[in-house]
């Protein structure tokens, strides 16, 4: 077998002995997280820990939504994200074939400067950003969370690359029979770009769905906060109720554990084409 | 009519219909761009730009506000919390990079070999790197629990002392590390095995009817042409571990604003939101935001130059 490492039987049981006990690291902490969402408040902090539950209390649920708003926050994150990740495809693919296909003055400067946009560490906007919304009555406004974000450099370079891919001869046929270039867009571009955006998706939806540094800092009203926060004001709150603690997080990453089992796909192919950026 | 006269005439209105084309192309190709120009223009550029003046005043959230000059700069070199949040940052982002590589690489090697079940593998260490930040920092701050923790429950089983991990200054920045090199190996591991299924497997062949052994092969093919892929990994990563917030936040942030024991998960990042947000001072926490920016800009310049030389492409 050409190309191959691994070609005698105990190599490759040696192989599959790391792979077993490094991928149950990666994934045991997450049966544990919600195995303990189901436990009392005493068998969770038992000593010897029990595996599964000895009577499932699956009203842990409920009594983490009353204690913090949590299922606000989850339906704040959910409107939030829906958003941000509508906004990322539509502008993403607009400039993107703009920058793909259209011959225009300031084309390569424009996309340079975009792409140069991504080496400048948030941290660096975060103290002007906040004050541009007090500026604007943004803060404690979901709109702080989705307006700023609509826009993305990476999405915009992913759905570039993708358009350079797609042969010229259906586009210039239909230029040629007097279509605009709106029209090629959206009859020819959009269709094909679909897996592209899908990619896209993913991703937008990972980092709207996660983000905590920018929402921390501009949100304060509870029933305007995000799931992230509630979740930081559980820890502070409800330290020892780690059975809560658990079910709240169990809360926020199980959407994304199931979006990424759907589509994992996308997520890597996206991740994939990010890093021969490097190349 | 003389034939110059119709050929100038003919591509003269050629000229005018290809301008038009090209004015209606311009104007279609900026109606396309302007979502994207005005967002960039309100919420990245002119917020660069008010960074950079508010470094250099002693800005407050309200209230006047004065050019100081270099001071909140000076200030940053002689306030032991900013040393302490280099410090910290380094350390993490130097174990981070080893610890989130290496593995990534090696488990990348194995699955790009022909295994049984490999996409099943391939997801399982994806899964970490989806969770959210918080969600999991949370779990591993009660995996990690000095009294009932499963880690701390393991280590005693083994006959060891249990270890303080978050309740001790000196093991403060190792849960850090720990976390977030977990969360970050399945990430490097599907760019790294993007970069081994881009080696062309002719190089392979040719190297097999040389009679190269299989470790001759993987050194001399798999990881000179990998080294692009590397560098990339390397670089990305490291930017990423310079601006680390979420998880020193979730596992270390107390009411009193410190992040960790004694300050022992305090990074640059979290620093800047303490400064800025806690302890309201804008100006200082813009200077301490252009140190890194500068720090991350060197390192990118450096990615730049170095990659040309260093770096062996196909």
């Amino acid at each position: 077998m050409i190309g191959q490492i691994l070609q005698r039987p105990w190599e490759k049981a040696l192989a599959y002995l790391f792979l077993i006990v490094s991928g149950l690291i990666m994934v045991f902490p997450f049966i544990f997280m919600i195995a303990s969402s189901l436990k009392t408040s005493s068998e969770v902090v038992q000593v010897p820990p029990t595996l599964f539950p000895s009577v499932l209390q699956l009203g842990n649920y409920i009594e983490v939504v009353q204690i913090v708003p949590l299922g606000t926050q989850l339906m704040n994150t959910v409107i939030v994200t829906a958003l941000v990740v509508l906004g990322w495809i539509v502008t993403s693919v607009l400039a993107a074939y703009a920058f793909a296909r259209l011959e225009f003055p300031g084309r390569d400067l424009l996309f340079g400067a975009y792409l140069g946009t991504l080496m400048v560490p948030f941290a660096v906007l975060i103290v002007p950003m906040y004050r541009i919304m007090l500026l604007f009555g943004w803060v404690d406004q979901l709109v702080a969370l989705i307006v700023p974000w609509l826009f993305t450099a990476y999405g915009t370079f992913l759905l570039r690359q993708f358009f350079m891919s797609i042969p010229k001869d259906l586009e210039e046929a239909a230029l040629m029979d007097g279509a605009s270039r709106w029209g090629v867009l959206f009859r020819i571009f959009l269709p094909l770009a679909r897996p592209a955006m899908a990619t896209l998706a993913t991703f937008g939806f990972l980092y709207a769905w996660n983000s905590f540094l920018w929402p921390l800092i501009i949100i304060s009203n509870p029933s305007k906060k995000v799931i992230t926060q509630g979740l930081v004001d559980l820890q502070s709150l409800y330290a020892v109720r780690v059975d809560l603690i658990m079910a709240g997080s169990t809360l926020a990453v199980l959407p994304t554990l199931i979006i990424f089992l759907l589509a994992q796909r996308y997520f890597i192919e996206g991740i994939a084409t990010s890093g021969l950026a490097g190349r | 009519m003389s034939k110059q006269a119709q050929a100038t005439a003919a591509s003269g209105s050629a000229r005018s219909r290809i301008s038009s084309k090209q004015l209606r192309e311009t104007f279609d190709a900026y109606s396309m761009l302007l979502p994207t120009i005005l967002g960039v223009v309100i919420f990245f550029a002119i917020p660069l730009g008010i960074s950079l003046y508010l470094s250099f005043t002693n800005a407050r959230i309200f209230g006047d506000t004065k050019i100081v000059g270099f001071d909140n700069y000076v200030k940053a070199l002689t306030d032991a919390s900013f040393w302490i949040a280099l410090r910290n940052t380094f350390v993490f982002s130097v174990f981070t990079l080893i610890l989130s590589t290496v593995p990534a690489l090696i488990v990348a090697i194995l699955l790009n070999e022909k295994l049984f079940g490999r996409s099943f593998f391939r997801m399982l260490f994806f899964i970490p790197v989806v969770a959210s930040v918080v969600g999991v920092s949370l779990l591993w701050r009660y995996l990690l629990n000095l009294d009932f923790g499963l880690i701390n429950y393991g280590i005693k089983l083994l006959g060891f002392e249990p270890i303080p991990w978050l309740t001790r200054p000196e093991w403060g920045l190792a849960s850090v590390i720990l976390i977030f090199t977990w969360k970050t190996i399945g990430y490097n591991m599907v760019i790294f095995l993007a970069g081994l299924q881009g080696v062309p497997r002719q190089l392979y062949e040719a190297a097999s009817l040389d009679g190269a052994s299989r470790w001759k092969q993987f050194l001399n093919i798999t990881l000179p042409l990998l080294s692009p892929t590397t560098f990339f990994v390397l670089v990305t990563t490291l930017i990423n571990c310079l601006q680390i917030f979420d998880v020193p936040i979730a596992l270390g942030i107390t009411r009193s604003g410190t992040v960790g024991p004694a300050d022992s998960m305090l990074t640059v990042v979290p620093l800047l939101y303490r400064e800025a947000f806690l302890n309201t001072r804008m100006g200082y926490a813009s200077a301490i935001a252009w140190i890194l920016f500068v720090i991350i800009m060197a390192i990118s310049f450096v990615q730049f130059r170095v990659s040309d030389r260093w770096v062996n492409y196909e």
